[in-house]
């Protein structure tokens, strides 16, 4: 019954606000009134789909008006509903739906009517005990996506939290970058539908087109944009005309990965009078951490912190390191929210991620992030990096990622992932692949001298694959390491 | 003489494989930029002593001597003399 609930959460609101706008297309504007005639439609055809009561329901990530109707019926008919990351192969798929227990993977043809393209009958598919309403993936060590499963009370708890903490209101806007099945489109999408307010889709397929993220942008004028620094990246990017400015901008969201102070300084200039929001999460817990400042603050500031627990949060920092002078803590950041998960799809994964710790007494599950932090004595946590992406070279201990942010700062260079490799004398020494523009001449030693002047010796990659293709990717769009370190396999030690 | 060709072909076949041997500038930093890293000195140290029959055991060395091509160039002919003398 709780997917239902959850529908019916929707439905109310939208009946409330009938003639406003719901969503800006790049096909036009949908209004509420379009969504609940669509919602009646597909309600109407999945009453006659051959679905087990209770059952799960698979769906490619379409980011369009009729897929997210489709999913309101599926919940109003009690069917929790797994989004799979467009383009996702047959095989990951197939493990993916057994895993999660789904009864059959759904589509919508061009008429919009619902067709059945994969009966599954994943392992277990006739349990519907759980709350579980939405399953969303993220990346897998594996290559193979796990299945995170997010119960309706953990939902609507982040869209009452979210509308809260970003002041939004019947007639505020939100951008939305990020494609449906990223954990984002719950702050993007869903939320602003839960309150009647307005999403402005952007069409994933452009997401790497600055002009017309800009374009869009300008024209809509939302309230709220949320981005990881691909997103602002793509809006600063100066195409002849004047600088990209959006004063209309009431919130700025930064998150996903570390913002170095050149990109920092790009958004205070692009959003003079946001208030710029560092907020840490993960798919299994929603956000976690935040941390808001002016766009003086944001570029006065040397490190970024990512703030502190949300209200309900709660923070445990497992030691790994010694704590310096200003820390109370250094170590794995464990956290547990009002919105996570309840699980993996995979019980053993579940095992490994999600653990029980006595807190004041209370047993809790909190989620192990596999983040390194610091926690200051001011109480605000800084974040070090992924627990393995830090890795000791030649004994210097050396974070990757900050590796990665020297070469990218390159003007030549449009992305870069850095990768450890074994190494019997090192220990562990640095691959770096590179994806420089179009008709940049730079070779392992322009770069190796670019990287001494903005990062510790031993942290300047030894192998390089320079190279003007894009970077392999996962299917949540971060550098595919285990794919790109094929590079350095085969060849041994030679870089080309 | 110089034996600026044979430094760099040593370089780019054994540390930097993705250059060509007249794309390494006579003055590129090489201790800075990480290509010769500790354990790439030493090779470079043994295969110096081993081409240009330098008695590198009995030599004073210092990190300055391997600061680029031209540097290493002005080693091998400074310690060549003295071992032909």
């Amino acid at each position: 019954m709780v997917c239902e609930t959850l529908s019916q959460g929707f439905l109310e609101e939208f009946q409330k606000v009938r003639e406003a706008v719901a969503l800006h297309t790049d096909d036009g504007e949908v209004r509420y009134l379009d969504l609940l005639e669509l919602h009646g439609a597909f309600c109407h055809q999945v009453e006659n789909l051959p679905l087990p009561s209770g059952s799960r329901v698979a769906l490619f990530a379409e980011k369009s008006a009729r897929t997210l109707a489709l999913i309101l019926a599926l919940w109003h008919h009690g069917h929790p509903v797994m989004i799979v990351p467009a383009g996702l192969g047959d095989k990951a798929c197939d493990k993916v739906f057994e895993d999660a227990a789904i009864f059959a993977q759904i589509g919508l043809d061009a008429h919009g009517t619902i067709e059945i393209l994969k009966e599954v009958r994943g392992k277990g598919f006739t349990k519907s005990t759980d709350n579980c309403a939405l399953i969303l993936t993220t990346s897998g060590s594996t290559g193979v996506p796990k299945g995170v499963m997010l119960p309706a009370n953990a939902l609507k708890s982040f869209f009452a939290w979210a509308k809260q903490q970003f002041s939004l209101v019947q007639n505020s806007k939100v951008f939305s970058y990020a494609p449906l099945n990223f954990d984002l489109a719950l702050l993007e999408i869903w939320t602003p539908l839960s309150i009647g307010a307005c999403s402005v889709l952007a069409d994933p397929a452009k997401g790497a087109d600055g002009a017309y993220l800009r374009a869009l942008v300008s024209k809509h004028k939302p309230d709220l944009i949320e981005g990881v620094p691909l997103l602002y990246r793509m809006l600063a990017e100066t195409d002849g005309s004047a600088a990209f400015k959006a004063p209309f901008v009431k919130n700025v969201i930064m998150t996903g990965e570390k913002f170095s102070k050149e990109q920092r300084l790009q958004l205070a200039h692009m959003f003079p009078k946001a208030i710029f929001r560092n907020v840490y999460g993960a798919t299994e817990t929603n956000d976690s951490l935040i941390f808001s400042c002016n766009a003086e603050e944001l570029t006065d500031l040397e490190v970024m912190p990512v703030g502190m627990p949300l209200p309900h949060v709660k923070v445990l920092v497992e030691p790994t390191d010694e704590p310096e002078a200003d820390d109370i803590a250094r170590g794995e950041l464990l956290v547990s929210t009002p919105f996570q998960a309840t699980g993996y799809t995979d019980p053993v994964k579940t095992e490994d991620a999600f653990l029980t710790r006595v807190v004041e007494g209370v047993a809790q599950t909190f989620y192990k992030t596999g983040d390194l932090v610091r926690m200051k004595k001011n109480g605000l946590i800084y974040l070090e990096g992924r627990s393995d992406f830090i890795v000791k070279v030649r004994g210097v201990r050396t974070n990757i990622v900050d590796v990665e942010i020297a070469l990218t700062s390159h003007p030549d260079v449009e992305a870069a992932a850095v990768i450890p490799l074994p190494d019997a004398a090192a220990g562990t020494k640095l691959a770096a692949v590179v994806q420089v523009s179009p008709g940049a001449k730079l070779n392992s030693l322009t770069l190796r001298s670019y990287c001494a002047e903005h990062i510790p010796r031993s942290a300047i990659p030894s192998l390089y694959k320079i190279t003007s293709d894009p970077l392999a990717r996962t299917s949540t769009g971060k550098p595919d390491r285990k794919s790109l370190a094929g590079f350095f396999q085969e060849a041994g030690e030679t870089t080309s | 003489m110089t034996y600026s060709h044979e430094i760099r072909s040593f370089i780019c076949s054994e540390l930097t494989t993705d250059v060509s041997a007249d794309e390494i500038p006579e003055d590129y930093d090489l201790l800075a930029s990480g290509v010769l890293d500790s354990l790439a000195l030493v090779r470079l140290i043994a295969w110096l002593g081993e081409t240009f029959s330098l008695p590198i055991n009995e030599m004073d060395l210092a990190p300055e001597d391997f600061l680029s091509v031209k540097a290493i160039d002005d080693f091998i002919l400074k310690h060549e003399q003295k071992a032909v003398a």
